[in-house]
């Protein structure tokens, strides 16, 4: 009986190399091609004969300044990170408070956030840009960081409850004693012991942020504000008249080299964070 | 009260505070005034010009045939899609599972398209992979002698929507695998050996091990696929980023163009107001499907 399994599940390897590797080969393959067209001309393109009068990097360089992928690459680094950072800033005493603190409500308010998750952007975009209309935040900075922060809290509020939730309570209760007031107890002591949580929580609100598309899309599609991902859109939907596929091909790996590289770096860290946060909802 | 209870009621406060009162304007505020404006004519996005149309509103969107296709779209993608997608992921997870080297470095390549902006991904099935000319799968097909497959318009209008269902699943089989292989790696192999040495071959083990005891999993990404195909927005918008076309419009895509298309793009005539009575339709549907996947899928804790 056993031997008849086990050579059943030896069977299965060959055949499992091959899909994983003719897939991983299609993916590279992809990518490694429109790199190298990147560093192409288009009509080398066309006629398959890539390459042929070398390194084309002034593609790159027409990506950056004329269709002003540099400044949309700032503007994204720009709005992303100020949004994380004032996302911890707001979620994590929030999160503190709701899974340290006993009070009337504490489940009414978590289950509020939790209910923010589940809410569709499309259910906001509507009311929120009217409203951003009449304050004049449309097309502007503070308005998008204002949606970036508050689309984050809800989920950020209910990734660290969970995390504060598992921590001992002896840990404030012995600052308490030593004299510090809860402020301190949380920003000098649980804050720092939440380390790991907060950084796993910061890459997933970067790459979210960074990806978006519907928000930045509504709110700051202008020629000056927009984001790296709308600019590259904006570079597709000018193909009809301008032709460059090269330049469009450079747009793209200037689009896809910043989650690469923090792919390359970090998976392991991603995909540990979404199982970890799968497997509690 | 206490000067502690004091403090400590100040120091909630001022934790707790500044996240309740930004969810407040994020999402409870937009919540109620798109209920209320999906009942309205609403001429423009300053607002100011409403005339009531209650149900009336709903029943001319259900009537439109542009709309009846976005949600013939969604349900195609959800159901097509969904078989492809979760049956991609199951063959995966098998494959991972069969003792191969390399399984970290297989998961995150196969996860990799989740973390690429998706006009990167848009772009590289339309202009490259799908191209006519230079085409990945016409440069392919020509090589295997494969005229007839060679020969796919995959970017003209009756291919369109299969193409984009096609590449969409196919990015989307990572996320789903990481939690599959997640929950998977939490059964005990005991059980496994105890099956085996019973003379269980193994898709008997799949069935009834791996598939049971997976339900808790099953059931939170399948909710989480439901909710994303109701809602899907970016990928069929970027598919054809000029103008949509009939097999990328999605309720979201029509939401958008007849809500902010005037502003932004080349439609004639906003209508707001049905934009906020599709929203709140797309709100329906997802608490349905939540409902009734959860009330399906049991919610029991499995002991083990």
């Amino acid at each position: 009986m056993q031997r008849k399994s086990r050579s059943r599940s030896l069977t299965i390897r060959p055949f499992a190399y091959l899909v994983l590797g003719g897939w991983t080969l299609f993916v590279i393959y992809a990518v490694g091609w429109i790199l190298v067209s990147s560093l192409s001309t288009t009509r080398e393109i066309f006629t398959g004969n890539l390459l042929d009068s070398g390194f084309h990097l002034e593609n790159y360089v027409l990506a950056l300044t004329t269709h002003k992928l540099g400044l949309y690459f700032l503007n994204s680094l720009i709005y992303v990170s100020l949004a994380v950072f004032l996302t911890i800033v707001i979620a994590a005493p929030a999160a503190y408070a709701l899974s340290r603190f006993r009070f009337r409500g504490r489940h009414l308010f978590y289950s509020m956030f939790m209910s923010g998750m589940g809410i569709p952007g499309m259910m906001l975009i509507i009311p929120l840009f009217m409203l951003f209309l009449r304050l004049n935040l449309v097309g502007t900075l503070p308005g998008l960081i204002i949606i970036y922060v508050g689309t984050s809290i809800p989920f950020s509020v209910f990734f660290l409850t969970g995390f504060f939730g598992s921590l001992p309570s002896e840990l404030e209760d012995a600052a308490m004693i030593d004299g510090c007031t809860e402020h301190q107890a949380f920003w000098k002591v649980m804050f720092p012991i939440a380390q790991p949580a907060i950084i796993t929580l910061v890459i997933f609100n970067f790459i979210g942020l960074w990806n978006d598309y519907l928000w930045a899309l509504i709110f700051v599609n202008t020629d000056q504000r927009r984001t790296l991902m709308l600019g590259v859109e904006a570079i597709m939907r000018a193909m009809r008249y301008t032709g460059n596929w090269a330049g469009m091909f450079a747009g793209i790996i200037v689009l896809f080299l910043p989650t690469f590289i923090l792919f390359v770096l970090l998976s392991e860290k991603i995909i540990s964070g979404i199982t970890a946060g799968a497997v509690k909802a | 009260m206490g000067t502690m209870a004091r403090s400590r009621n100040r120091a909630l406060l001022m934790f707790l505070a500044p996240a309740v009162v930004l969810f407040l304007f994020m999402f409870a505020y937009p919540l109620v005034r798109t209920i209320h404006l999906s009942f309205f004519r609403v001429a423009d996005l300053a607002g100011t010009d409403l005339t009531f149309r209650g149900l009336k509103q709903y029943k001319e969107l259900v009537h439109t045939p542009l709309f009846q296709t976005s949600f013939k779209n969604i349900f195609l993608i959800w159901s097509v899609g969904g078989i492809a997608l979760f049956g991609w992921v199951f063959l995966f997870s098998m494959l991972l599972n069969s003792g191969i080297k390399g399984k970290k470095f297989f998961r995150a390549i196969i996860y990799l398209p989740n973390l690429v902006p998706a006009v990167a991904m848009v772009a590289m099935w339309t202009q490259y992979i799908y191209h006519p000319r230079f085409g990945f799968l016409k440069t392919v097909f020509k090589t295997l002698g494969l005229e007839n497959l060679a020969k796919i318009q995959w970017n003209s209008a009756d291919m369109l929507f299969w193409g984009m269902l096609l590449a969409y699943v196919w990015g989307g089989v990572g996320w789903t695998l990481i939690i599959v292989l997640a929950g998977m790696e939490r059964i005990p192999t005991e059980l496994y050996e105890a099956a085996r040495l019973d003379g269980a071959s193994v898709p008997q083990q799949y069935r009834h091990i791996t598939l049971p005891l997976l339900r808790d999993v099953l059931r939170v990404t399948f909710v989480f696929w439901s909710i994303g195909q109701i809602n899907l927005f970016t990928f069929p918008k970027l598919w054809t980023p000029v103008v949509p076309q009939e097999g990328t419009y999605t309720p979201a895509v029509y939401l958008y163009q007849i809500s902010f298309g005037t502003r932004y793009e080349a439609t004639s005539t906003a209508d707001i107001g049905k934009g906020a009575a599709i929203a709140v339709m797309l709100l329906l549907l997802v608490l349905i499907f939540s409902f009734l996947i959860n009330r399906l899928f049991g919610e029991q804790e499995l002991e083990f």
